[in-house]
């Protein structure tokens, strides 16, 4: 089971805030293509550190995928 | 408009083109103000310093978030340079009333307000109004004054001279963090207050009405537009939270273990209705019930450092603690910082008596304590954390989260260099304000030490601290929602009548941060790098929790970066403004008067 968390505005594209795919693996840029979230300024953590959209996470990985903020 | 309290004087300064070119306005108008007319030396509690409320060719206009104004002076509680921002009814209607910027100067003996009202500016006893918070003081000036007038109000941190009291407006909103409330306070003014009746000169009012339409229209059709209406920064909580940023337990960690109690969700199940400035259509000033069932307007920032900052994890308490300072008129962020370093200060048994972890009963007591510098250790804590450390001595500067003397605000940087960076070189002390870089380096290589960093870092500070504090314009479209720089040179061109370019923008940006520069260092009879470096904290006392558990910032690769922005700006080494970038930038006379205090090198 991979927890995937979509911050900001992506929750409202995705529908979810998070979602549990029943995965031993898969590509990040797999789920950000299916849930249909602009790549180009997509930021991608797995287990709290930067990944990239060709990575995969595996079985337990918290992956978060979240839009830049502006900080305020 | 200057009005001098000492002798009860108003006089009118037309301030030519040359000025407008150069500064702009906003910052740019009160940076020069402040090096042309404030002396080198000034008491900034002493009537010679000068509050400057200066609005920019954009502000009160038809356009998006315009209403918004700096506030600046010399800095008691750094000593250098100091404005604020505030959004607020008062920069409308200080436009209206004529004026594009109010320079207060002198002191009065007694409590007094200011009026400025359709092109003149009067002074009204304010006896019965000193003491008031500032809730209760604006609603009684705007029953004589009018439901509209524009107030910008100082509560009892200002009048009791609080090092990082504020300028507050409208319930809620408050700027000024470096001690502009204290300046106030120092010159007797409770209040100023702008009636307004003319629409300012504008050059082209159908071309700016056309584009302040298709400008709304915009911001209204981007992907991120209802998000934001739901949670504004408050959505920064999960983000902070997720990238290991939140400033937890006076800075000693970027995670807390209760952040989706106090994050933008919670938020919203306890929001009531939302504020905004004047002219915005994007309003992020999220209104919710606190625990004693009054109105909060709660923002990251104030949530950030008042609660897992402070191991509070109860968002409504932290709610009833974020109004009780915008009513006392005492900066949230200053103040969450103060306690945090209390906090800690006491639990290394640096301090006998102090506030435990978490405990909000007591930081309630503490923090009112400081507004009205009772007890030992409100009136430690009223100093700032650096004088606080200071004066304590031993290790208490590690625990002391500031930089030149401000606080640091809601980012936690041990793994987050370019964000460090930002904090150390932020014109007036640590703020995000000129630079918010975390997105960009968590995006790129996080935890790298590069040159292209400190480029993009000036690239921001140009247009954060530069464009919309001159313009002055609130800078959240853009940054927050993707409304483009592009409109800008379009707006400035129907509001002025005059072509500006980004790169036109860019340049009176770096004038200004230079001339800031030269400010500080004046003031400070000199200048080391060491002023533009991080809390030791950051290098000293890694994370422990996380995914970033064990990462701190590396000493020898930040000053390699510091020194790259040094080389960026035209500054030498030790962070001195170069004789040459001075001319370039066409402040020769000001290279004339910084080489009396230290030498220039070429």
């Amino acid at each position: 089971m991979i927890l995937v968390k979509f911050l900001g505005y992506y929750s409202e594209v995705v529908g979810e805030r998070e979602i549990r795919l029943p995965l031993k693996e898969v590509r990040i840029a797999d789920i950000v293509s299916k849930y249909g979230i602009p790549e180009e300024e997509v930021i991608v953590l797995i287990n709290g550190r930067p990944a990239k959209l060709g990575y995969k996470a595996v079985e337990g990985d918290v992956v978060v995928i979240t839009p830049p903020i502006g900080g305020g | 408009m200057f009005y001098d309290l000492s002798k009860h004087k108003a006089r009118v300064w037309e301030y030519g083109g040359e000025m407008a070119r150069k500064f702009i306005g906003g910052r740019g108008f009160a940076a020069k103000i402040l090096w042309d007319m404030v002396p080198r030396g000034a008491d900034p509690l002493g009537p010679e310093n000068k509050l400057v409320f200066a609005a920019g060719p954009l502000t009160g206009l038809p356009g998006p978030s315009t209403g918004k104004l700096v506030i600046a002076a010399k800095s008691p509680l750094t000593g250098g340079y100091g404005d604020g921002n505030v959004g607020s009814v008062a920069a409308v209607q200080m436009r209206r009333a004529g004026f594009d910027a109010v320079v207060v100067e002198g002191a009065s003996k007694k409590p007094v307000y200011l009026l400025v009202e359709k092109g003149k500016a009067e002074v009204f006893d304010a006896e019965d109004l000193w003491g008031l918070d500032t809730f209760e003081a604006e609603r009684r000036l705007k029953e004589k004054h009018g439901k509209t007038a524009g107030v910008l109000l100082i509560g009892p941190a200002g009048e009791n001279l609080v090092n990082y009291a504020v300028v507050a407006s409208q319930e809620g909103r408050a700027g000024g963090r470096p001690g502009m409330g204290a300046v106030m306070g120092s010159k007797k003014l409770k209040a100023v207050v702008f009636v307004g009746d003319k629409e300012p000169e504008v050059a082209d009012p159908e071309g700016l009405r056309k584009l302040a339409s298709e400008a709304r229209e915009d911001i209204k059709s981007k992907p991120m537009y209802n998000f934001w209406i739901r949670q504004g920064t408050m959505a920064a909580v999960q983000w902070s939270q997720e990238n290991s940023v939140l400033p937890t337990k006076n800075f000693s960690e970027g995670i807390f273990e209760g952040a989706s109690a106090v994050d933008g969700y919670a938020m919203e199940k306890i929001k009531t209705h939302q504020r905004g400035c004047p002219f915005c259509n994007m309003p992020c000033g999220n209104v919710v019930e606190d625990a004693e069932g009054n109105p909060a307007e709660l923002d990251y920032e104030n949530v950030a450092l008042l609660g897992p900052n402070l191991l509070i994890g109860d968002l409504k308490k932290i709610a009833v603690l974020n109004r009780m300072l915008d009513k006392l008129g005492l900066d949230t962020i200053g103040a969450g910082n103060s306690v945090g370093f209390a906090m800690e200060a006491k639990e290394k048994g640096l301090l006998k008596e102090g506030p435990e972890w978490g405990d909000y009963e007591a930081v309630k007591e503490l923090l009112v304590d400081i507004a009205y510098k009772r007890g030992d250790l409100g009136r430690l804590l009223s100093k700032g954390v650096k004088r606080a450390s200071e004066e304590i001595g031993g290790s208490a500067d590690l625990y002391a989260v500031h930089v030149k003397g401000l606080e640091v605000t809601g980012y936690d940087c041990h793994a987050a260099p370019a964000m460090a960076l930002a904090y150390g070189t932020s014109p007036i002390g640590a703020h995000h304000k000129d630079a918010w870089i975390i997105s960009w380096e968590v995006k790129t290589d996080r935890l790298a030490y590069t040159r292209e960093k400190v480029e993009k870092l000036i690239w921001m500070q140009r247009i954060r601290g530069g464009i919309f504090e001159s313009m002055v314009s609130c800078r959240l479209p853009w940054i927050e929602l993707g409304f483009e720089l592009e409109w800008y040179p379009k707006l400035f061109k129907a509001a002025t009548g005059v072509s500006m370019t980004i790169d036109d923008m860019f340049e009176v940006a770096d004038r200004i941060y230079t001339l800031i520069r030269a400010y500080w260092v004046r003031e400070y009879g000199g200048w080391s790098r060491e002023y533009d470096r991080p809390p030791r904290k950051w290098f000293e006392i890694p994370l422990s929790k996380g995914p970033y558990s064990g990462a701190k910032l590396d000493p020898e690769k930040y000053e390699e970066m510091l020194s790259w922005y040094y080389e960026a700006r035209g500054w030498d080494e030790r962070g001195v403004p170069r004789k040459s970038t001075l001319g370039k930038l066409g402040l020769g006379d000001v290279a004339a008067e910084l080489e009396k205090i230290t030498p220039l090198k070429e």
